[in-house]
């Protein structure tokens, strides 16, 4: 009950709110500890410059917590750095706990491509235990 | 073509190498090779890694070579511990509470200790020995009141933890010479995190 009204919320408040954007997104990624995948929500400014709320784990898309799914719930801040034509490119950060009790940081960029004006596509390196990781997203505007 | 333009067209060759690169990384799940530390002569370590410790539990494969043969200038450092691996607990300083597996060669063989901090007490037990240019799995496993330290083949050894944060950074300790002197000459050991 609590996810929808939240969600029923971000959708209000996306509306109300002019030149500022909140998205949707579902995303991808190989890290060290394994493939995983994830979903989450942000919010950025018509310049880029944005905050988001995110999880991933491994394996299923659910709320596990087993050590070894390396579950992570965070938020992120998105820099950006610049942009050209369909393209923009961020630094995106991420900070949050694995595991549920352990804090770490994740550097990260981020490569943004608008297919349309609700849908982008993007990639990301970053740096996850001192290991590269990549990925692949789709964001979806509300 | 504009400056914008040349820094746009750097940053995003920049991005789709260091994405092709990343990929191409991709297959070391459980086979990522192992990292070398080099512990270098005249030093304690070779400088900060920054890395913090994602479960409860630290696995990893190490390898001594024959470069942990050492002599120490002073004989009574022979019995100081060296630092193999291992993690600062919640919010603390390694002084105040921590738990690494520790090595030293003595006696003609290299020995592995359990190296701990509790609440600022150093607190130092025998786990095993292992041979050279051989991997041995290594592991500190840590509960709500303990660390508890593996070494494949022997027996583990548990340290009461003093700590009693749960949430919060955990940051990692890599290879470390010492003790009171430094490395007398460059030692290498191999090291792969398990995840």
């Amino acid at each position: 009950m609590k996810q929808y009204l939240i969600i029923s919320i971000l959708l209000v408040g996306s509306h109300l709110t002019v030149a500022q954007t909140i998205s949707g997104q579902a995303f991808a990624e190989q890290t060290v500890m394994g493939f995983q995948k994830g979903y989450g929500l942000r919010y950025q400014t018509s310049k880029g410059l944005g905050i988001g709320v995110l999880f991933q784990s491994n394996g299923k898309l659910s709320m596990e917590t087993a050590d070894g799914n390396y579950p992570f719930y965070g938020i992120e801040t998105i820099l950006p750095i610049t942009s050209c034509n369909n393209m923009r490119f961020f630094i995106s950060p991420k900070i949050g706990f694995v595991n549920q009790d352990f804090l770490v940081l994740i550097p990260q960029v981020e490569t943004e491509i608008k297919v349309t004006n609700s849908l982008s596509v993007g990639i990301t390196t970053g740096l996850r235990a001192r290991q590269s990781s990549a990925g692949g997203k789709v964001i979806l505007h509300l | 073509m504009t400056t914008s333009y040349r820094i746009f067209h750097l940053i995003l060759k920049l991005t789709i190498a260091a994405t092709l690169f990343a990929l191409t990384s991709c297959e070391r799940e459980y086979n990522e090779p192992y990292e070398n530390f080099t512990l270098p002569e005249g030093k304690h370590d070779k400088g900060i890694k920054a890395q913090s410790l994602q479960s409860s539990t630290l696995r990893f494969e190490a390898i001594f070579d024959q470069s942990a043969i050492y002599q120490t200038q002073i004989v009574e450092n022979q019995h100081d511990i060296n630092k193999l691996l291992g993690f600062s607990d919640c919010n603390s300083f390694h002084h105040g509470n921590s738990a690494r597996l520790g090595w030293r060669w003595l006696d003609g063989q290299l020995e592995i200790h359990a190296y701990a901090y509790v609440n600022g007490e150093r607190i130092i037990e025998f786990v095993g020995t292992v041979a050279l240019d051989m991997s041995n799995s290594y592991q500190i496993k840590m509960t709500d009141d303990a660390y508890i330290f593996y070494l494949e083949g022997f027996d583990p050894v548990e340290i009461k933890r003093g700590n009693h944060c749960d949430k919060g950074l955990y940051y990692m300790l890599f290879p470390y010479f010492g003790g009171d002197e430094v490395a007398p000459h460059d030692i290498l050991i191999q090291i792969r995190i398990d995840y």
